[in-house]
């Protein structure tokens, strides 16, 4: 799971660094963030109140944990975003939460939503690596 | 008690917070925290509950660093690292409003990393005005009364609230006047300054309002100091002694502050007459000028402009807190808006993790010369 906005100026990059290890995005909180159904305005102010940033880390930890379960994730890999403190601020407690309830490996690297210059290729590399390693032991199997 | 007397017993309070909480606690009194900027301090007090600001120190961060990311602010981590250290052991709660996207993190945060003092949520609305804002935020204050109730095993009474809300309203009235007179005092120095203002956020606000009464006799009784190059204070804190130092250092003298956590607290009041909730409800949606409170106008520049002017600021010195979003997009309409009004500005970064102030040394030390 791929836990954060993306990294837009650098989806290329990211996108490889786990394409290129084997590795399938198969969720991430951030569709789920915006795809709400709602038949009234009432209904529409309803489902907003519940936006990523909208909500406790509790409930922010548990729709993630049923997107982990449901997608059957093995790492989860989190973005911590230089441009949006109220999504970071919390992550790392609520992603060691997430970690524990669903029994994966998880890791981070820092990055930015929009703003190029808070981005390493090398430390996002290295931190990939980390977490493949950890999956593919996990798996049994040899490092990629 | 003589004028250095009383100063002694300000600074005393506020490099002592541990102590005066110590104290209290003995009283067998009990204590709950508040974060910045605002909260509702009043229905605290009315509760029987001793309210102590809680805006951080001036320590080293490591306990912090596991739940926040290095671009939070260190008013918010150091605040998380000292209720993870123990320091604020013995609290009966914490109160932290939801006034910026930092303040909400500390909230979630210190469920996990301090879990023995209970996290009670104030959350304000954005749009504070009208029936929609006052319902909003009385719904807020309802919450924290629940919290407070359930946390501290106490009753709350809406006599008590008005009661409070006195006390309160005559804190708010000395603390405006003692301002007016440290702007005519220079001989009063910039940390002394500090600490009349950070002293009240550790004494119950009676006890304060009596000590600021007796300075303010013992200041009409005193000849103000020679005139000096005068500034006028924005930011979250001015707090650092380092600091402080320089401005004393340097014969600039603070005549007039829009400090958040100074005068920024003691602009408004609220009525006393009428139901109470909803009187603190008013008073919320009256209060303004601050970063952290919305307002479509932007008025906080020109009425910066207005106040420097009125007390004979020569300048304005902004003290931006590193990693503080809402006072970094405000300092360019106020710089603006000093520009036009042909008043100087300059602007010092600190934050609570600062050893080296030669910087703002440099930066103040040009800016007194350029005033003078």
């Amino acid at each position: 799971m791929f836990e954060g906005i993306a990294c837009w100026p650098w989806l290329r990059v990211t996108s490889t660094g786990l394409k290129g290890r084997g590795i399938n995005m198969v969720t991430t909180i951030y569709a789920d963030a915006f795809g709400f159904d709602y038949d009234s305005f009432d209904n529409m102010i309803r489902a907003y109140c519940k936006v990523p940033n909208a909500i406790n880390l509790e409930t922010a930890r548990d729709k993630r944990v049923k997107l982990c379960r449901d997608n059957s994730v093995e790492g989860l890999l989190v973005h911590t975003n230089r441009s949006c403190k109220l999504w970071s601020g919390f992550m790392p407690e609520m992603s060691r939460q997430i970690g524990a309830a669903c029994g994966i490996p998880v890791v981070s690297f820092d990055g930015d939503q929009a703003d190029p210059r808070n981005f390493s290729e090398a430390q996002y590399d290295t931190r990939v690596q980390g977490l493949t390693e950890i999956m593919d032991s996990r798996k049994g199997g040899e490092t990629a | 008690m003589s004028v250095q007397d009383i100063l002694r017993r300000f600074h005393t309070v506020a490099a002592d917070p541990g102590g005066q909480m110590k104290k209290y606690l003995e009283a067998g009194e009990k204590v709950v925290l508040t974060a910045p900027v605002y909260t509702p301090e009043e229905l605290i007090h009315a509760m029987g509950l001793v309210p102590m600001g809680a805006w951080g120190a001036d320590v080293p961060l490591e306990g912090s660093k596991e739940y926040f990311p290095a671009f939070i602010c260190s008013v918010m981590q150091s605040i998380l690292e000292l209720g993870m250290k123990g320091v604020y052991n013995g609290a009966s709660a914490i109160v932290i409003p939801s006034l910026c996207d930092s303040l909400k993190c500390l909230g979630q945060n210190w469920k996990y990393a301090v879990p023995s003092i209970p996290f009670v949520p104030m959350t304000y609305p954005q749009n504070r005005w009208g029936k929609v804002g006052a319902d909003f935020t009385r719904a807020g204050y309802e919450r924290v009364i629940a919290d407070l109730e359930k946390a501290a095993g106490v009753k709350f009474h809406p006599a008590k609230l008005t009661e409070s809300i006195k006390v309160y309203n005559a804190h708010n009235a000395a603390m405006r006047k003692v301002d007016e007179a440290l702007a005519v005092h220079s001989e009063i120095t910039a940390a002394q300054r500090s600490d009349i203002f950070k002293s009240a956020f550790f004494m119950k606000k009676e006890e304060h309002t009596a000590l600021v009464e007796e300075l303010l006799a013992a200041l009409d009784t005193q000849e103000p100091g020679a005139d000096k190059v005068k500034v006028m204070t924005t930011g979250i804190l001015c707090d650092s002694p380092a600091l402080l130092d320089i401005f004393d250092d340097l014969g600039l003298h603070i005549s007039a502050d829009d400090v958040a956590a100074q005068s920024r607290q003691y602009r408004a009041d609220c009525a006393e007459t009428g139901d109470p909730l909803s009187a603190l409800a008013d008073k919320f949606a009256a209060m303004d000028n601050c970063s952290v409170l919305y307002d479509p106008d932007k008025k906080r520049p020109r009425t910066i402009v207005e106040r420097a002017r009125a007390r004979g600021a020569q300048g304005v010195v902004v003290v931006l807190t590193k990693f503080c979003d809402p006072e970094e997009f405000d300092y360019p309409p106020i710089k603006n808006a000093c520009a036009q009004a042909g008043i100087p500005v300059t602007m010092v970064e600190v934050d609570r993790q600062m050893r080296n102030f030669e910087q703002a040394r440099t930066a103040l030390e040009t800016f007194r010369d350029v005033l003078a």
